[in-house]
Parts: C-alpha cells; structure tokens; sequence
C-alpha cells in the first residue's frame, strides 16, 4: 500500500466531503477562468482595428470604432457616398474603402464594399474569387465560414437577420469567396458589393430618395505626418466624424479594464473563500483523524510519510476542483455564448488561454499551501496522547 | 532482540515515569502486568520509541532508541517493532490484507512482497484476507491486527492489552496467533487479566519496575 493509495482510500472514505470542497474550488476556478476566456476573447478582437481611422456620420468617436471597426455596435449614421472621393483626393490618403453596413446574417455583419476589401490591405483571400460589385456574390469571412460551414458555390439568404423584416422577399445570393482569417473583426463579417447592396429593392427606394450612402470609409494615410495631417483636416468638418481606431480602443480598454479588474477581483474573492473552506476542513479532517494517523506513526510511518498523507488528499481535492473549474469556465463561456451573441454581437470564441492554466495551478498550489498550514498539527501530532484518545 | 532500559525518565502530563532498571532477554516471552495507570503502556512507547526519555538508555537489540532522533527512531519502528493495540486500531477503508501488508510497505518492502507476506500470515489464522475490517468479528480483528504486527518480521513484538476487549475464547485464539506467528521475536506484553499472564512462564510487575513522580 503506497502513499497514493492510502490518500485514495482516505478520499473514498470521505467522497462526500471531498467533492462538496473540490465542486467549491471547481465553481471559484470556473469563474475566474470563464472571466479569463472572455477578456482574451475581447483583448483578441479588439487588439486589431481594421484600419487606423474610419470616417463617418457625426456622432460618438467610440462609438464609431466598435460600429464601423470592429461590428459590435449599430452604425450610428449615413454618410454620402461623395464623401469617399473627398478623402480619395486628400494629399495624405493612401488608401481609403467605403464601407455600408445594415444587414445582418445569422449575427454576422453583411457591409457592403468595393472588391479592393481583398487586395491585402484589408484582407486577402484564401479560396474562391471576389464578388463582382454589383452581383448578388458574397465573400465570408474566416470565421463566419468556420462556424456556418460555408464554401464557395453555397448560397445564402442575406434577408436572414436583425433586419429581416426589412424583406418582404428572399435574397439568395452566391459564396463566391472565403477570406483568410486575419484575427480581426473581418473574419466575421460577410462582404458584398456596393452597387449589389444599393441594387436591393428595399435599398433602392431609399437611393432613390436621399441618393446612394456609406456608414463610414476606412482610411489608411500615408506615412509620416499625414495621419495627423488628415486628422487633423477631417476634424474641422461639421458633417464628419473621424474616429482615430487606437485612440478610441484604448479608452475602451481603460474602461474595460476597471470593470474587469472588479469582475475578476470578486471572482477571485470566491475562489479564495472556497479554498479557506478547503484549509478548514482539512485542519478539522486531521484533527478528528489524530488517532488514525497516530495508529500509522505507531506502525512505523515517519511524520513526513504522515504529513504528506494530509497534503496528497488537499492537493488531490485542489486538483480536482482546478481541472473541474478550468472545464466549467469554458463551459460557462461556450453556454453563454448565445447571450452574450444577442447582447453584444458576437458570439465568444474558446481557444487556449494560457492564464486560465496558470489559475489552475494557482489553485493547486494555494490550496495545497493553505491545507498543509492547517493541517500543521499532524507534523507535530503527540502520538501516544492521540492514540490514548477514545 | 534484547530489551535493556537503565536510568529512563520520560515526562507524562504533570507526572514523571522512572524506570531504573529493566531487562529482557533475545526472544523472552515477557508479560507486563500491573495496575492502571502504573506507566505499562507509556513503558512500551518508550521501548517503540514513539517516547523519547529525557534521561538514561533504551536499547533494543544493538540500537540504542534513546540516542536516536525522530526521523531514526520511526525508521526503527518500522524495521523493528510490532504492535498490537487493546481495540485493535485497524485502518476502517483498508482491507485486512491491505492492513497487514502495510508495515511492511512502511518499511520499504516491494508492494507486491509485503502482499505475498500478508497473505502467508492471514492464512495461518485462517482469515480471508480479501474482507474489509468493517466485516470482521472482534476477534477476527485482533487476530488482523496481530498478523499486522508481525508482517514486517520484527525483532521485538510489543502488545497493550490485546485481549482486553475479548471473551476467553477469542482471547485464547489471539494468544495462540501470537506466540505461533512470534518466531523468535521478543515478545512484551502488558496484561492486568489473571489467566492471560497463566499463559507466560516470565512475569514483570509494574509495581517494582516503574515509580511515577509528580514533576
């Protein structure tokens, strides 16, 4: 009989206690990482802008960023379509993309582009060809792709949607393309062409009453000064909004921040309170146990053999529960996921989050640290008082 | 192994224990008897070394106990020492196989041998060794506890009242286990019950061996 399986014997004999202490660990963990996965998530798609300005309606920079950048928000309003060549003619332009979003299909953005949204600077593509601009052809993205199992020759109801009552008749329009996955806010979006989206019987009326319209343009100044430069002209325009991609997802990552720090902080707070229940009950466990473990000094068991008994089962319990909440996490993440979906817009992806390892360990060892300071005692056990006990 | 104990003081409580001078020979078949509270058992912790003596020698075999540190003195136990308790002190989530097999395992014995060991004594006193504890009679369990102490072949057998909680029958079948499965060993046990020390040609009394002290 080995020290391993002495402590698998002790944990049978309290199954229940055990894994009343390791589903607590496993619930504190899991909250800690669910939190985790989603901040990578939200890092990773925020991390990358499409384009280092955008250009549009007048209204809230932040906003224009998540709406126009990112697709996490409504677009705020319409600019012209002569707008685009305005900033095609700035000195310091040197690439700019008009961009129209409205629709939606299945929660994914469908925007409303030029065919250059493939040539490199946006995104490239991985398999098929380009929509023709005013064909009803449509390029996805990598992870609308991924996740509804597109391929080029597939047909869509672009109808399908936010906006679907909109249609009064479906729009079946032709895959003609997958993009590359980039990281970014591109691989869930689906892009068609601005003449095909103009060319909707439902957007037609509307062209033909306030004339042809963008959400916004994307711009890519020239190098050196002209960021400022073009910034700096756009900013004296009544009739335009420009939004600075970096300046805007950094405030935003302030603000997240603090909340995050107050999520994690609380989540943290649960986790350490599950883990003092741990240090608790195996302080009581080795004291209701100083005869058994006295009986094993008697039969020849030095201390050490002893206290590392008590240790294996907290470290045995902390691992369970860590392995426990790292799966719970994702879980919790992944069951979300509709909510966060119909909340937020996108739907959060579970991928390897090396800080959610780095938790589980934690756990491990903290709890194994604070089970062996509670279980002190053993060390120190007098055993012919405690095998005098009754 | 011998026992020899000269000049040991050990604090209990708010007493101290004095054993001037106390000798057993290489294989004796000793009983301990005495009242109550005349410092038997705490006498045999010094013996197992569980009690250190803050003065004087404890030797058994060639080792003196009383030099040893902790750390020694439980490698000792392990290597020299068998123990049999009043109310047996079986493991409750082993079974009487597992029970006996794990001085042995304590005592750095391969798994599989100290197995084969455990099996070899339980069949000698008929027990299955399969059984958890839980299902076994009182008895049955002493016998267990007996074939547990002995398992790791010690030098010096020390046994506290093993038959205490026992009705004749049973209490003559573990004194049976005992003196067959002893082969050699030293044997100390520390009985106050009439009909059990009839069974020892050698008989210690507390009384003029241990002298207790307020400290």
């Amino acid at each position: 009989m080995t020290l391993y399986g002495l402590v698998r014997r002790a944990l049978r004999r309290r199954r229940r206690e055990g894994l009343a202490l390791a589903l607590g660990v496993a619930l504190g963990t899991g909250l800690v990482v669910a939190l985790l996965v989603l901040r990578a998530d939200l890092e990773q798609r925020t991390a990358r802008a499409v384009a280092p300005l955008v250009v549009g309606a007048p209204g809230s920079p932040l906003q224009m960023v998540l709406s126009e950048l990112l697709f996490v928000d409504e677009p705020a309003g319409r600019i012209p379509r002569t707008v685009l060549a305005e900033l095609r003619a700035h000195p310091s332009t040197r690439v700019a993309l008009p961009v129209a979003r409205g629709d939606a299909f299945h929660g994914y953005p469908v925007v409303a582009t030029e065919p250059s949204v493939t040539d490199g600077t946006w995104a490239s593509l991985r398999e098929g060809r380009v929509f023709a601009p005013a064909a009803r052809e449509v390029v996805v993205g990598a992870a609308v792709a991924r996740a509804l199992d597109l391929r080029p020759d597939d047909r869509v109801e672009l109808g399908h949607g936010r906006e679907e009552a909109a249609h009064a008749e479906p729009e079946l329009w032709l895959v003609v393309g997958v993009l590359a996955p980039t990281g970014g806010a591109v691989d869930r979006a689906l892009f068609i062409g601005l003449e095909a989206f103009y060319g909707v019987p439902d957007h037609r009326a509307v062209v033909a009453r306030e004339g042809e319209s963008l959400t916004a343009v994307w711009l890519v100044p020239k190098a050196g000064m002209h960021h400022a430069l073009l910034t700096g002209a756009l900013r004296g325009r009544q009739d335009l909004t420009v939004a600075e991609a970096e300046v805007e997802l950094g405030r935003l990552r302030r603000v997240m921040g603090r909340v995050d720090r107050l999520v994690l902080g609380l989540a943290g707070l649960s986790l350490l309170v599950a883990l003092l229940g741990v240090a608790v009950s195996q302080h009581q466990a080795a004291r209701s146990r100083r005869r058994e473990l006295a009986l094993l000094r008697a039969i020849g068991a030095g201390r050490r053999f002893v206290y590392g008994l008590v240790l294996a089962e907290t470290a045995w319990i902390c691992a369970v529960g860590a392995t426990l909440g790292l799966a719970l996490g994702h879980a919790l993440v992944w069951i979300g996921g509709t909510w966060f979906e119909a909340q937020i817009g996108f739907r959060p992806e579970l991928g390897w989050n090396h800080e959610s390892v780095l938790v589980a360990v934690a756990v491990i060892v903290t709890g194994t640290l604070a089970g062996a300071l509670a279980a002190r005692g053993v060390y120190g056990l007098d055993v012919p008082a405690a095998l005098d006990d009754a | 192994m011998r026992v020899r104990v000269e000049g040991a003081e050990v604090v209990r409580g708010s007493r101290r224990l004095f054993v001037d001078r106390w000798n057993v020979p290489a294989g004796a078949r000793r009983c301990l008897a005495g009242e109550s509270g005349s410092g038997k058992t705490t006498a045999l912790h010094l013996l197992s070394g569980l009690l250190a003596p803050e003065r004087g020698r404890v030797e058994v075999g060639d080792v003196c106990v009383s030099a040893l540190g902790e750390g020694d003195r439980d490698a000792f136990r392990a290597r020299s020492v068998g123990y049999v308790f009043q109310d047996f002190n079986l493991l409750p989530g082993l079974s009487a196989q597992e029970n006996v097999a794990l001085p042995s395992s304590l005592a750095g014995q391969a798994p599989a041998v100290a197995r084969r060991r455990a099996t070899e004594l339980l069949e000698r006193l008929g027990l299955d060794g399969s059984r958890s504890v839980t299902q076994l009679s009182r008895g049955e369990r002493q016998r267990v506890a007996v074939a547990r102490a002995l398992a790791a072949r010690p030098g010096l057998l020390l046994a506290d009242e093993p038959t205490a909680s026992l009705d004749p029958v049973r209490r003559d079948q573990v004194l049976d286990a005992l003196f067959s499965l002893a082969e050699g060993a030293t044997l100390v046990l520390v009985s106050h019950d009439p009909a059990v020390q009839a069974r020892f040609d050698e008989r210690d009394d507390a009384a003029d061996l241990f002298r207790w002290e307020p400290t």
